[in-house]
């Protein structure tokens, strides 16, 4: 396995800055030579605001062809633009716009507009030689670190990534808004080419950078973490690793380089190289695992520890890493699956055993990848996955997953309660105010789908969040559902009690 | 002020005693030093082996019931140091054995027998110096591209290793050249500049060595 680092927004660039440093001398910061980064990984930097790739000097321009380079894709939308002219009229957004303030639904809403309004299609095409130039852009930078892009630029197959881990935070920014609509057009191209989340729940509280409430956040995190996990597999992502800041400023105060840090040090036992012989696991293999007997990707919750090599670590090392190294609150009980990466020598069985022995999980449902560590340390990372559900009322205690999502849920039903949110500001065209009162307080809009996430939440219902929305519906996709008659489908839990209901009868009739 | 003053000159006393005292014993004993620089490569070239086998070792023990063949494990260990690094590492490789060359057999004030002044058309010719040194570069040549490979390939080398060994290389060039100022007076003798030669040619050698001595002493703990 070899990922391809691609962090989006300011906290994605600050992570993938651990991820990309290279691990080889220079001299004044130059190098004459290829970039080695730990583990092998490749990456980049997407970001939308010009300003922020100036206040730091790690990433280069790609466009100036250097490495490691942040990319602004929608610098390649030119100013006198037609496509951008069209969507302007049309919709009222401004797809030049520097930066999106905590506003998870303005790039959720520009990048479904190129997916399904005929005209701005054809005027982009025109001009671009694509119906979505902002993606293909960022799509034509990332492809050459992936295996996809073959023996192309005389790359070295050995050296080309066959995975993607996207670094984000779930602010409500960048990040948060980009993360969707760019696996979504990765899907189209390559349905099955692996690519991974590592999400990062922002704290509780004022945030101190740019002041943006909690509340605003959470409705930018909650739409966005709702895209990621309603996906069905194979369209969305393939796994969401989640992390809350609020533990790490628990743990770090608010020494965000500290943070990153420990971030970084968490997920090497992921991305490192090195498998003990015969345990060196595909991307592909990876995704498999976790999206097996899963109807949408799973959320995956860190639990990492690390300490002086001595003898048998197993037992403490995963002991530890489950009760005192969870990056996001959660009951270990609850999970289906732990997939476990170690580095330094440890026994395969007793790994299997300790995970077993923490977690309740039967042995067959706990997956160990080891790797050769550090010299003096051994460490573990274990991924919990879907660690909620199952009881009732668990959102009452704080050590729950459920516990986090219900609250960051409020809040953004608070925050779309409040009259002062404007998430319909005036001036927009009629067909934007009309999508977005649609989307956000339709009947089925996306304030009443938290509203059922948080009974199901409330209950211990598995998963929590269930139907994927868009503010702009396909309209080809909406004329088939009219005439199909919609309102009178039965709803999901309808449709999987039938299937339920036929495979129990066919196996019955086989047996 | 006068107390600073007094410290330089106590700090300037103490490196002339150290480097005219047991430094400049052990430097100007061709036989132990020539033995202390063997015996520092051939211990670096064992403990990197025992690295290796207790690596091989610990995976197959905690491997049970499965084979396991050595080379599938260096395959695994294998990491890419950087370019910038191998080149360094390589040139500061070869400049070890020339410095150790032009140290100890560019005269005959420590091996009387075997040194360059006992070729007397080299030791006549104008480049008669840097032909010494070309010879030692060709039959060290193979070692010196061969060494780094095997030595921190298979070992976690940290960036501050990396550019400790990259340093090594001005230390180097200042034990040759100072190797070459003595060939030039010889027969006329300094012993603190030999000193600081034999001292910039040790240091050297240790830093070259250290990531795999580290890795053993951690191997140990």
């Amino acid at each position: 396995m070899r990922l391809c680092i691609v962090g989006i927004g300011g906290c994605g660039g600050h992570l993938a800055e651990h991820f990309l440093k290279n691990e080889d001398v220079t001299i004044l910061k130059k190098s004459l030579g290829d970039h080695v980064s730990f583990g092998g990984v490749k990456g980049l930097w997407l970001e939308a605001d010009v300003q922020e790739t100036d206040n730091q000097d790690f990433f280069g321009s790609l466009e100036r062809g250097e490495y490691p380079g942040y990319l602004i894709p929608h610098d390649v939308i030119k100013s006198d633009s037609k496509a951008s002219r069209a969507v302007q009229d049309r919709y009222g957004y401004d797809i030049k716009k520097q930066g999106f303030m905590r506003q998870a639904e303005f790039l959720k809403a520009i990048f479904e507009i190129f997916d399904t309004d005929e005209v701005v299609k054809s005027a982009t095409l025109s001009e671009y030689e694509s119906t979505n130039p902002i993606l293909r852009s960022a799509w034509d930078h990332i492809r050459p670190c992936t295996t996809l892009a073959g023996a192309e630029n005389n790359n070295k197959a050995s050296e080309l990534c066959d995975g993607i881990l996207f670094l984000i935070s779930l602010g409500g920014g960048t990040g948060t808004g980009f993360v969707n609509p760019i696996t979504g057009y990765i899907r189209r191209e390559r349905s099955a080419y692996p690519a991974f989340v590592l999400a990062v729940l922002t704290e509780e509280g004022v945030d101190p950078q740019q002041r943006a409430k909690e509340a605003k956040r959470d409705m930018g995190a909650m739409i966005s973490l709702y895209d990621l996990v309603t996906k069905k597999s194979g369209i969305g992502v393939d796994g969401v690793i989640l992390v809350d800041n609020q533990i790490m400023i628990e743990k770090f105060g608010q020494d965000y380089p500290a943070i990153d840090q420990y971030i970084y040090q968490a997920m090497k036992p992921f991305v490192a190289r090195h498998h003990y012989p015969g345990e060196n696991l595909p991307s592909l293999a990876l995704r498999e695992k976790f999206l097996e007997g899963l109807p949408q990707p799973p959320i995956l919750v860190p639990c990492y520890h690390r300490m002086k090599r001595h003898n048998d670590p197993e037992d403490e090392l995963v002991k530890r890493a489950i009760n005192e190294g969870q990056l996001f609150r959660c009951d270990p009980k609850m999970a289906d699956r732990a997939y476990v990466f170690t580095r330094g020598f440890m026994k395969f069985d007793e790994i299997v055993n300790a995970v077993a022995k923490y977690t309740g999980l039967s042995r067959d449902r706990v997956e160990p990848w080891r790797k050769l560590g550090e010299s003096r340390w051994d460490e573990v990372l274990i991924l919990l996955r879907n660690p909620y559900g199952g009881k009732d009322k668990a959102c009452e205690d704080k050590v729950t997953l459920e516990y986090r999502l219900h609250r960051t849920l409020r809040m953004a039903l608070k925050y779309m309660d409040d009259p002062e949110s404007n998430l319909i500001p005036e001036g927009m065209p009629d067909k934007t105010r009309d999508a977005l009162k649609d989307y956000f307080y339709g009947k089925n809009g996306i304030r009443n789908e938290f509203k059922r996430s948080l009974t199901r939440i409330e209950k211990g219902e598995k998963p929590f969040f269930l139907n994927e929305k868009n503010i702009f519906e396909d309209k080809s996709e909406r004329s088939f559902e009219n005439n199909e008659n919609h309102e009178n489908l039965p709803d999901d839990e309808k449709i999987r009690k039938i299937v339920m209901e036929e495979v129990a009868k066919i196996l019955g009739e086989r047996a | 002020m006068n107390a600073t003053v007094v410290n330089i000159i106590s700090s300037t006393d103490m490196l002339s005693n150290f480097l005219s005292g047991p430094l400049a014993n052990i430097s100007s004993n061709g036989f132990l030093g020539v033995g202390l620089f063997v015996i520092l490569l051939a211990l670096g070239l064992g403990l990197h082996k025992l690295n290796m086998m207790r690596t091989y070792r610990r995976v197959v023990s905690t491997s049970k019931g499965l084979e396991i063949s050595e080379e599938s494990l260096c395959e695994e260990m294998f990491s890419r140091q950087g370019s910038n690094f191998n080149a360094a590492a390589v040139s500061a490789w070869i400049l070890l054995f020339i410095a150790f060359a032009y140290f100890y057999f560019l005269t005959p004030s420590l091996f009387l027998k075997y040194n360059y002044f006992q070729v007397p058309s080299l030791a006549s010719s104008p480049i008669g110096f840097f032909l010494f040194g070309f010879l030692v570069l060709l039959l060290t040549g193979i070692a010196s591209a061969f060494l780094p490979r095997v030595l921190y390939s298979y070992c976690q080398v940290s960036k501050r290793e990396k550019m400790a060994i990259m340093l090594a290389i001005p230390l180097l060039v200042v034990s040759i050249i100072i190797s070459v100022y003595l060939g030039t007076k010889y027969p006329a003798q300094e012993a603190n500049l030999r000193a600081v030669a034999f001292f910039a040619l040790f240091i050297s050698q240790i830093a070259l060595l250290w990531p795999v001595y580290l890795e053993a002493l951690e191997g140990v703990r």
